[in-house]
């Protein structure tokens, strides 16, 4: 059994600094993913917020990952402040009632809740996607923060930055440990998450094509087959911008956007969602992936093939451990 | 040392390579970054024709023994014609220069690829920036020496496919075997020694090479610099056909309302003229015109001299990758 230690393995008790986020559009992070994440050695991450609806529902699901591993994993509860407190308050609660391991926060500032997280006394994270949100939650008193760039998948902010910049530049800002995400799928991700000073790579489109990952198999069909230059970044004009695998659904918005605005978009969005449910995610299940909403990072485009989750971990260390030999060998540095 | 295929093509000790800046990389500037052990950049657009760049590349040459590198951007551009253009591959031919980059239009499809031919012939390598690995395959069959991986972060005009440098320079490395440089982003040594480990042999940065003692600018603009975050660039450009990156300021602002309410170029060009380049350069003034600076100005909090950036920089590199390497067990 192998590993590589970093603060952030050391924080939540795992082999390798890798992390599986917190990914919702439908279900996408559920206990079979995260478990599996978490036997191959990282630690993954369950969105509270795919069982909105019915909190009991997460508790199954908590049920059922203790069942799958007795290696780390977590919940992520996305901060948005539409929703009910009292949905909150039984998240938080079923999280110390099962000694759910570790906590990813994102979307909003953690600060209305901080009582409630720093309560449960376990391993916490918060993500962000604008330095001085890292800083905030530094200063709030997360153990470790996560920063990530315009390329990934989902909602990678309205800043537009580029991994490259903000990764070494919040690594900079705070003194807590950084994961940087965003363009990262393989062993050179990480490595290079770890040159820029990153203590753990911050993986979700990966892991959507893995085949633990419960998103449609049409999904995983169009996620290896995109090319690298084949994601738009919709609804940028309603300052909460997306980004999408391209379709005929995106190209669409993006069309509305442009002639008609943040209004005319905000309309279309709700009147018409493609025949899908949470304004076309739902295709993420349903395997709609023309009419629906992808919303994968660039990387999918060097993404080829649908894997076990431990064989995309094993060959990530290998291939990084690989990397770094190989400079090494090539003298490239004088050790 | 941090030796690559770049630095045993170049002939250099470090692999860094100064990108074009227009209005910033002349002689001085060149010959202090290739004294340095990196490869200084001659931009061409900023001479009249063939014999003020031979002086120019003579004065380079006074300046320094090392290596150096002369952009050329051929841009369906306003100010510069095709005959220009030839004038400048002439200059770089007659002088034998050790390299070039070419931005823009790929030489080989330039006047029916004779200045490529011509340049190949008097052995000057040659590295075509690209923002696309279907651009990067291009060059490989024309027969360059090396591809530009430039990420959507950098300043000046990053293709509008908007690919960043994570994802571009693995990606482009694994399709090619002519050596990639990542550029977009790039800053300390940090930035190189993450750039190795996605598969460059190399980085280019521009936007970090202002904040030297050597860049012949106000210090106002090297303040301004430190002063500016990450989020403090823009994308514009779009409606007319060219995409550009610089720094938010009040002209670029004004142009992002035109192109929103689909004011076209004659009412953008005069907000972003050369006209005003002495004016923000030399004067300090960074509140009009363009400038097209990098989402790379967060990471730069001072200004040093040349030979001081690149020292550093290779030796924070060695560390990072000294440091991670057998580490996993």
């Amino acid at each position: 059994m192998g590993f590589f230690d970093t603060r952030i393995t050391k924080l939540f008790g795992i082999q390798y600094p890798i992390i599986q986020g917190g990914m919702a559009a439908g279900l996408v992070s559920t206990a079979e993913l995260a478990a599996a994440v978490g036997n191959a050695g990282g630690i993954g991450f369950m969105c509270a917020i795919q069982w909105m609806d019915d909190v009991h529902k997460l508790e199954e699901e908590i049920k059922k990952i203790k069942d799958l591993t007795d290696k780390p994993y977590g919940i992520n509860v996305t901060l948005f402040p539409m929703i009910e407190a009292s949905w909150f308050d039984a998240v938080f609660e079923l999280i110390k009632k099962y000694e759910v391991p570790a906590i990813e926060t994102s979307a909003r500032s953690p600060q209305p809740w901080l009582e409630q997280i720093k309560g449960l006394g376990i391993p916490w994270i918060h993500k962000v996607a604008r330095i001085r949100d890292g800083v905030k939650a530094a200063k709030l008193g997360a153990d470790a923060v996560t920063i990530i760039g315009s390329e990934e998948g989902g909602h990678p902010g309205a800043e537009r930055n580029a991994t490259s910049v903000v990764g070494p530049l919040l690594v900079d800002e705070v003194d807590v440990p950084v994961a940087i995400g965003g363009g990262f799928c393989d062993g050179r991700g990480l490595v290079a998450v770890l040159a820029m000073g990153g203590e753990a790579v911050y993986m979700g489109t990966r892991f959507c094509a893995s085949e633990e990952c419960i998103i449609h198999p049409k999904v995983k069909q169009k996620l290896v087959e995109m090319a690298y230059n084949e994601t738009d970044y919709i609804l940028m004009s309603v300052g909460d911008p997306v980004r999408a695998v391209r379709n005929s659904r995106t190209q669409k918005i993006l069309e509305i956007e442009e002639k008609e605005g943040a209004d005319g978009v905000t309309k279309f969005m709700a009147e018409d969602s493609g025949g899908l449910g949470l304004g076309g995610l739902t295709a993420m299940n349903t395997g709609d992936v023309e009419q629906g909403i992808l919303p994968l990072g660039m990387v999918g485009g060097r993404i080829k093939e649908v894997k076990p989750v431990q064989q995309i971990v094993d060959e990530i260390v290998a291939e990084a451990d690989e990397v770094l030999q190989k400079l090494s060998a090539r003298k490239y540095w004088k050790a | 040392m941090i030796e690559t295929r770049l630095t045993k093509m170049m002939g250099i000790k470090h692999p860094i390579v100064c990108g074009g800046m227009m209005r910033l990389a002349y002689p001085p500037l060149c010959a202090a970054i290739s004294n340095a052990g990196g490869l200084g950049n001659l931009t061409s657009a900023m001479y009249d024709g063939k014999e003020s760049l031979q002086a120019a590349i003579r004065e380079v040459r006074e300046l320094t023994d090392k290596p150096f590198i002369v952009n050329v951007t051929l841009l369906p551009s306003i100010a510069l014609g095709p005959e220009q253009y030839m004038a400048f591959f002439d200059a770089c031919a007659e002088e034998r220069v050790p390299a070039m980059e070419i931005g823009g239009v790929p030489l080989d499809r330039f006047e029916g690829g004779k200045y490529f031919k011509k340049l190949k012939d008097a052995g000057v390598k040659l590295f075509h920036k690209v923002g696309s690995v279907k651009h990067g395959k291009h060059a490989e069959e024309a027969g360059y020496d090396g591809v530009i991986a430039a990420g959507v972060e950098e300043g000046g005009h990053p293709l509008n496919e908007n690919v960043t440098t994570t994802v571009l320079t693995p990606r482009m490395a694994e399709e090619l075997s002519i050596p990639v440089i990542t550029a977009g982003g790039m800053v300390n040594g940090r930035s190189l020694a993450a750039a190795l480990c996605l598969g460059a042999e190399g980085i280019l940065m521009a936007t970090r090479f202002i904040n030297t003692h050597e860049c012949r600018v106000h210090d106002k603009v090297r303040e301004e610099l430190i002063r500016r975050n990450e989020n403090e660039t823009v994308l514009y450009g779009n409606t007319i056909g060219l995409q550009g990156r610089a720094l938010l300021n009040d002209s670029i602002r004004k142009v992002m309302e035109i192109e929103s309410r689909g004011g076209g170029l004659d009412e953008i060009l005069p907000l972003i003229s050369g006209t005003y380049g002495d004016e923000i350069w030399q004067k300090g003034n960074m509140n009009i015109g363009l400038i097209p600076v990098g989402q790379s100005i967060g990471l730069i909090h001072d200004t040093v001299s040349c030979r001081e950036l690149l020292d550093r920089i290779v030796r924070e590199a060695e560390e990072v990758l000294s440091h991670n390497t057998g580490r996993f067990s």
